[in-house]
Order: structure tokens, then C-alpha cells, then sequence
């Protein structure tokens, strides 16, 4: 994918760049708000990630500019005020996520790639492999065999399936499944994520959701 | 200097300008008696006078001025009316009787000074006189001492002098009283203040244990003072807690560096010694978020930007959230839930409330134990209430108002996983909302309620 990042500390764009560029996509960096504005508004990339903080404009304004350009591309915002309201402040001014300074290189990486070609969901069925989710009936069939998921478990699969081939963290998790802006002391999305499985993969020929160990979860269709 | 400065103070300038309006209306009052005391007394000169002349006039009228200058001769030798003095002259003016020392008379009312008879004062010899000519020519004076209107004049006079010079002098003297007391008080003040700012913190502003303002004014000081003082102890027990927890992990991500820096041969030894050493990191870095979070919770001005939260839906997403955790540990978790309880509230920081607390009694209580979760509403006397409980070991008495501290930790808690900030993040968030945490035993166990006030 090809990347704007917006980013006036040296240190946490090499960081970014570096990372994101091992994982396969292109990064164009700027450091201050006035260059990043003129440069989002030129071509197009495919996500933007943009500091809350940044010399000459803020992150925020600068979103909001662009996006009364008309420009619709995702926008991730990076922060290092953690709390909820900045997180509204950030999302009501046309960001798509919100990720908080220090964060682990998985984390960005993943949230980079659930951002990325949103398919347009306008069809009633979800389909992965051989399973079914029937958006207006609200029921998954594995291979044709109705499972019975509680609604938990329906939203945590459902956020699965969109996002499917790409890894999904807990947070992410936690933030979309749940709308939990904290981080449980427990392992609440194991254990949810277990009971999923149970119900979505035992007693079948090969798993669907796997863990991607120390960072989250992918669901995929089997080879 | 000391005098200067009580002249300045407010409150005697105050009492200056009281005097100086007290002293007006004094003198406003005083003109008034006088002038209608003297006018009186001059009014009742003049009848007298009037009257002696109409009784003359009509003696002369009768007998003519023989008759009339026998008739005053008499007067003027009768015991008793002394006060009066008359004289009487012929048409062709010359003095048939009387010894009033006037010449040329004049017609019409007139002041008569008599001449020096040896004393030393005029104005005591000052005469009230009326001169008339009679229809055959003969002219008559008759003229009255006016020395009594004078003696009250200035008795008058006197008595407001001295009650005036008494009232400034006692205005004066108050002003400077009530002054002294008011920079007794402020020097009380400033003195303590002086001493606090050179860092005695516990310093207090002396009270006169009366319920005047100054005491309200020092009180409020005292309490503003406690406040500071108890933040301040905050702050310095928070530093020295963060420093001293901070170590531990500190130390230990220095010693994964070195080890893997020295012990580590192969390329995965490298990896799984860097991989403890990020955990340790993550850590570190979680602690510190959620110390920010609580700074950040705290600092917020409280009871604004909140929204009505149904409390009833945030706890029974926790129910449904944490009952198959309790459950893959052989805990039970149970809501009760009274339908409709709303506050005004941050959703977001009222579910991690409920969480921290259900994951305390998640964490500190053996398998088996069961955990009830209620949200009632308003009871008699106060208003809704959540109630967190399990019937785990509990804490003891003299631990729970502890347990609120960053970092304080039950000394069973130590080794198990955790920063020691749930319960005050509980209570930052709590406090946010202007509600209060409870803790109490729960008989066995552990019984948390946050109260909102009726």
C-alpha cells in the first residue's frame, strides 16, 4: 500500500517508515502539518497516518481540511493523550482509528491493514471458505451445519470476517467488538475468542481462526 | 511606623468618615435648637417690651406726660422690675424721666449698648429697646437687658462644644481600636503566610474562636491550606512511590539486557531474551499509561462533559463480558440488575470502573468463589448504588482506606500480576462522577459499593 505519514518527530517516523516498509508498503514522510496537507491533497494513497501534534497545523485541523477537499482517504491518527475524549475529538473530525503512542509495530501494522481496501459491505452474506454469516437472518452455517452464537460471539466473528487474511489485535478488538477503551487485566478476548472457536472450528476438517501469537488473531479459508 | 499604618488601614478611615458624618448631623441639630431656642427667648424680649409700651402709651393717653413720666419713675424704683429701662422726653426732647443713656431716640425696635459702667464685658450690657412717638409728641423708650438670652446663647454654645470635642475624640479613638484589632488580625495572617511560603506547610492561621469574618476568612484559609497540604503529601508519596516501583521492573529489563547480552549464544536465545526484555518494557509502559490515566481522570474538572449513562446496560455488558472468564476459573458471576438507573456519567470510564472491580474480585479471590454484581436504584437517603461482592478472603479493616493508594498493594497481592493502580483508578473515576467507593465485609469477603449521593 502506498502511505502518507505526517510525523514531525525524526525517531518515531524512521521507527514507522522502517516498519511498515518490511511489511511491503511504501511510506511518504512529512514532518510538519502545512507540507502534509498540500501533499495529501496531491495523489492518492491508500491510507494516511497523521500525529495529532504537528508544527504549523494540527493533526486534527488537518484532517478536517482535507476531508472539506473531499479527500475520503482512511486516516489513522497517532496521539500520545490518551483518553477518551481526544480519541471522539480525533474519530468526529474524520479519522478512522486512533492509536496511542508507544505502540508495538505489530499493532500499527495491523490497524494499517484493517484501514486499507475497506470492501464495500453491501451484501447480505458474508462468506469465507465454508462458512456463512447471513447478515439479515443473523446466522453462520459451517459447512451448511447452523452454529449458534450468542450476539457477542456473532459481532466478534463478524469483525473477524471483514477484516479476514488480515491480523486483527486484541485491542482492536476490544476497541470494535466490545467498545472497551482500556486494557482488561484479564484475558477477556481469549477467552471469548476460545469459545468462538469451540463453536466455529471444532469437529471441523481444518480451523479457521488462528492466533497470531503475541499480537491478536486472523481468520482465513483454509489452502 | 506602626502608627502611620494604622491611620491608612481601611477600617479607620471608615470610622473617620462616620465620625466626620455623625459630627455633621450633630452640628445640623445643634444650629436648629439654637436658633429656635434664642429666637424664643428674643420673641418673648419683644412681647414684653410691647406690652410695657401699650400700658405707657395708654398711661399718657389718660394722663399725660406728667402722669406718664410718674408712673415710670415708679416703675423704675418698684422691687421686681428692674429688668426694664425706660425713658421719656418732651416734644421738644427733653428728658421728663427714665435713665436710659440714649440720644438722638429713634423710632422702631433697636440694640442700645449702655455705656461702660465698669465692667469688662459690652455685650452684657447690650439693652433690647423699643422707641415710639406718642400722638402729643412725647417720645418713649422702653428697653429690656437682654443678658439671660445671652447666658443661654452661650451655655448653648458650651455644652455642644464639649459634647462635640467628646464625640470626635471617642469616633477617633474607636477608628483606632477597631484598627489595631483588624491589623492584629491581618499581621496573624500575613505572618502565617510568610511562614508557609518559606515551606512550613503545616502552619495554621490562629483562630479567636468567635464567628466573626475573620475567623470564617482564616477558617476558609485553614481548610484551603489542608487541602494543599494533603495534595502536596499526595504528590510527594506518589513521586516516591512511582520512583520506588519503578525500579523493580527497571531492574529486572537491565538484568534480561545483560543476560542476553553475555549468556546468549544462539540467535533464538537472542530473540526469547529480547522478546522478556520487550515484556518487561510493555510493562513498565502500561503502568505509566495508566498513571496518566488516573492524572488525566483526576485533573478533569468534575461533573462536566457527562451524558446520561444507563448503568444497568454497562453492567450487564460486564456480566456478559466476564461471566465465561469467572467461568474458565470455577469463579460464578452473577448481575442483579434494577432496569432504568441512570447517571449523568463518562460511559467509557464507568465501564472500566466495573471491570477494575470485577476483575479485582476475579483476581484475589480463590476458585470456586462466587462473585455477585447489582446496580439498585435510589434508596431511601441516597442515590443509586453498584455494588460489587465475592466471598473471597476480603480485606482487613485497617487495609481498606489504603488500598486506594497508587501502588499500595495487600501484602498477599505482591506476587501476583498487577500494578497496584486498579482500586485507584476505581476511585479517581468514582470521584469524577461525585461518587463515593465504599468498602466493607462482606461476611466472608469483600463487599465494594459505589454510591452515587441522593
Amino acid at each position: 500500500m502506498r502511505i502518507l505519514l505526517v510525523e514531525d518527530d525524526a525517531e518515531t517516523a524512521d521507527y514507522i517508515v522502517n516498519g511498515l516498509g518490511q511489511a511491503g508498503h511504501t511510506v511518504d514522510h512529512i514532518g510538519d502539518g502545512p507540507a502534509g496537507l498540500s501533499r495529501a491533497a496531491g495523489p492518492s494513497f491508500d491510507v494516511m497516518i497523521i500525529d495529532r501534534m504537528l508544527p504549523g497545523l494540527d493533526g486534527v485541523s488537518l484532517v478536517k481540511a482535507l476531508r472539506g477537499q473531499g479527500v475520503a482517504t482512511p486516516v489513522l491518527f497517532l496521539s500520545t493523550l490518551d483518553g477518551v475524549d481526544d480519541r471522539v475529538t480525533g474519530l468526529n473530525a474524520g479519522g478512522d482509528d486512533y492509536l496511542t503512542k508507544p505502540f508495538a509495530l505489530a499493532e500499527l501494522q495491523a490497524r494499517v491493514a484493517a484501514l486499507g481496501r475497506r470492501p464495500a459491505s453491501v451484501e447480505a452474506v458474508l462468506r469465507l471458505g465454508d462458512l456463512e454469516m447471513d447478515l439479515v437472518a443473523r446466522t453462520v452455517r459451517r459447512a451448511g451445519i447452523l452454529v449458534d452464537l450468542l450476539p457477542r460471539e456473532w459481532q466478534l466473528l463478524e469483525y473477524l470476517v471483514r477484516h479476514a487474511d488480515r491480523v486483527v489485535t486484541r485491542s482492536m478488538l476490544l476497541e470494535h467488538v466490545w467498545d472497551f477503551h482500556f486494557d482488561p487485566r484479564t484475558n477477556v478476548v481469549e477467552t471469548h475468542v476460545s469459545r468462538l472457536r469451540h463453536k466455529i472450528d471444532r469437529g471441523f476438517a481444518s480451523e479457521l481462526i488462528h492466533t497470531v501469537r503475541g499480537t491478536g488473531y486472523v481468520i482465513r479459508a483454509p489452502a | 511606623m506602626r502608627l502611620p499604618r494604622l491611620l491608612r488601614t481601611p477600617s479607620f478611615r471608615l470610622s473617620l468618615i462616620s465620625a466626620a458624618l455623625f459630627g455633621a448631623a450633630a452640628v445640623l441639630v445643634f444650629g436648629v435648637m439654637y436658633w429656635e431656642a434664642t429666637g424664643f427667648m428674643a420673641r418673648q424680649i419683644d412681647g414684653s417690651i410691647g406690652t410695657q409700651m401699650t400700658a405707657l402709651a395708654e398711661d399718657e393717653r389718660t394722663g399725660g406726660p406728667a402722669h406718664l413720666a410718674d408712673v415710670v419713675t415708679r416703675r423704675q424704683s418698684a422691687p421686681g422690675t428692674q429688668e426694664f429701662v425706660y425713658l421719656v422726653l418732651d416734644a421738644g426732647g427733653t428728658r421728663l424721666a427714665g435713665n436710659l443713656p440714649i440720644s438722638p431716640p429713634r423710632a422702631g425696635w433697636q440694640t442700645v449698648a449702655l455705656p461702660d459702667q465698669g465692667g469688662d464685658d459690652p455685650d452684657d450690657h447690650a439693652l433690647r429697646a423699643l422707641g415710639k412717638r406718642l400722638e402729643d409728641g412725647t417720645f418713649v423708650v422702653v428697653a429690656r437687658d437682654t443678658h439671660e438670652l445671652d447666658e443661654v446663647a452661650d451655655f448653648m454654645e458650651h455644652t455642644f462644644a464639649a459634647g462635640f470635642a467628646v464625640t470626635l475624640a471617642v469616633a477617633i479613638g474607636a477608628g483606632l481600636l477597631v484598627s489595631a484589632e483588624f491589623l492584629r488580625r491581618l499581621d496573624s495572617i500575613t505572618r502565617t503566610s510568610v511562614e508557609i511560603m518559606a515551606g512550613d506547610l503545616s502552619r495554621r492561621i490562629p483562630l479567636s474562636g468567635g464567628t466573626g469574618d475573620f475567623d470564617r476568612l482564616a477558617g476558609n484559609l485553614n481548610g484551603m491550606l489542608d487541602r494543599i497540604e494533603a495534595l502536596m503529601d499526595g504528590m510527594r508519596q506518589v513521586t516516591t512511590d512511582i520512583a520506588h516501583d519503578m525500579r523493580t521492573p527497571l531492574t529486572r529489563l537491565r538484568h534480561r539486557l545483560e543476560q542476553a547480552r553475555t549468556g546468549a549464544r544462539t540467535a533464538g536465545e537472542f530473540k526469547a531474551a529480547l522478546d522478556r526484555a520487550l515484556g518487561e518494557t510493555d510493562t513498565i509502559l502500561e503502568t505509566f499509561a495508566a498513571l496518566l490515566r488516573i492524572a488525566q481522570i483526576s485533573s478533569g474538572m468534575p461533573r462536566t462533559g457527562l451524558s446520561p449513562v444507563d448503568l444497568g446496560a454497562i453492567a450487564a455488558t460486564i456480566a456478559e463480558t466476564y461471566g465465561p472468564v469467572a467461568e474458565d476459573e470455577k469463579h460464578t458471576l452473577t448481575a442483579t440488575i434494577t432496569d432504568g438507573v441512570v447517571v449523568p456519567g463518562d460511559s467509557h470510564l464507568l465501564t472500566q470502573m466495573l471491570a477494575n472491580l470485577v476483575e479485582n474480585a476475579l483476581k484475589h479471590t480463590p476458585s470456586g468463589s462466587a462473585i455477585t454484581l447489582a446496580v439498585r436504584a435510589n434508596e431511601p437517603g441516597r442515590g443509586p448504588v453498584l455494588v460489587v461482592a465475592d466471598n473471597g478472603p476480603g480485606i482487613p479493616e485497617d487495609e481498606r482506606s489504603k488500598v486506594f493508594r497508587r501502588f499500595y498493594r495487600l501484602g498477599a497481592s505482591r506476587t501476583t500480576p498487577g500494578n497496584g493502580l486498579g482500586l485507584s483508578l476505581v476511585a479517581a473515576i468514582a470521584e469524577r462522577h461525585g461518587a463515593s467507593v465504599l468498602l466493607e465485609d462482606n461476611e466472608p469477603g469483600l463487599r465494594a459499593t459505589v454510591a452515587w449521593p441522593g
